[in-house]
């Protein structure tokens, strides 16, 4: 169910008050934007991909049920427009991935033993977390980063709530085996408080 | 949840936490701004327009004619037909002037208000649409 304050914001917009939908394209544009990069792994394409997506919102904004939360509408809406995106640049995609994966590698096997500072830990974790499968990539940042209930989660993705519960399992255990050598429990602990 | 398994979910939770969100370029919020504003003025200049005569009006005056057409080629003119309608007419006098009228002339005053009543009817139809435009 759509909140009082978005409620507002839907109506306003609908109106042809512009300004509302600019408080709604603030209020999701990072989220929605890192789906599509996740997906994506393309800055530009991701940004072109992001702006579709809120024009395609606003432009739908009247056919929108409001039986669900707004946030879920344009994720379900992100979700299909970067998968969609993603399976026809697929192979342009996968050679890109190659060649960052080694690169990657490289660098990574230099740093071993050396501490790491925030924001390269930050570049380690978000390495590991492109090479999810797409579906999981955005499942892991759903539930983790924005903390949305696995039902929400599946309403976005349309899969079923048991289905999203596996792929989560699996991508954690991914997760966690990529991560735990390269950045350490006590140096997660120690950016997570600092 | 056992706890090697809330270990797990809590390591992960907190990677993920550290990784954030990504941030669009500075200009992300208006070029989005920017390309509304540019579909509201496209949709203000071009107003949703429809045909005074939909495709089943069409349809229908074509029916309409073919009928006719049809019936006078069917009927002759000792049964019902078009000229027994023809030959009612004639009869009609314009009774306070007492002044006879050709059957033709009677004819095409019906076709003129039939067809004067169905054209104020569809501009009316026009009308409403373009103001709820």
């Amino acid at each position: 169910m759509v909140s009082l304050d978005e409620n507002i914001l839907i109506e306003k917009t609908l109106k042809g008050d512009i300004h509302s939908f600019e408080s709604i394209v603030k209020d999701y544009n990072m989220m929605v934007y890192t789906l599509a990069y996740r997906v994506l792994k393309n800055k530009e394409e991701a940004e072109e991909l992001a702006q579709d997506v809120f024009l395609k919102v606003y432009q739908s904004l009247g056919s929108f049920n409001r039986t669900s939360k707004l946030s879920t509408w344009i994720y379900r809406i992100t979700y299909n427009a970067s998968i969609s995106k993603y399976k026809s640049h697929k192979r342009k995609i996968d050679a890109i991935e190659i060649n960052n994966s080694i690169e990657f590698n490289i660098s990574d096997s230099t740093d071993t033993h050396r501490d790491i500072n925030f924001n390269e830990k930050r570049e380690i974790i978000n390495d590991s977390l492109l090479k999810l499968p797409e579906t999981e990539k955005i499942i892991v940042t759903l539930y983790y980063y924005e903390e949305l209930p696995i039902k929400e989660i599946a309403e976005i993705i349309g899969i079923t709530p048991q289905n999203v519960k596996i792929k989560l399992y699996r991508s954690r255990k991914k997760l966690y085996n990529e991560l735990k050598d390269k950045v350490g429990q006590q140096k997660i602990d120690y950016y997570e408080y600092s | 949840m056992n706890i090697a398994s809330e270990n797990t979910d809590d390591f992960v939770k907190k990677a993920v936490k550290i990784a954030s969100l990504e941030k669009p370029g500075d200009e992300f919020i208006s070029s989005v701004m920017n390309k509304i504003e540019d579909i509201n003025v496209a949709n203000k200049k071009l107003p949703v327009t429809s045909p005074i005569i939909s495709w089943k009006g069409w349809v229908t005056i074509g029916a309409i004619i073919i009928i006719i057409f049809t019936l006078l080629l069917v009927f002759d003119s000792y049964t019902l037909s078009f000229s027994t309608f023809i030959q009612y007419l004639d009869r009609i006098t314009i009774v306070p002037f007492s002044i006879s009228v050709s059957s033709t002339f009677l004819t095409g005053i019906f076709v003129f208000i039939f067809f004067f009543i169905l054209q104020i009817s569809l501009s009316v139809n026009g009308l409403k649409e373009t103001k709820n435009v």
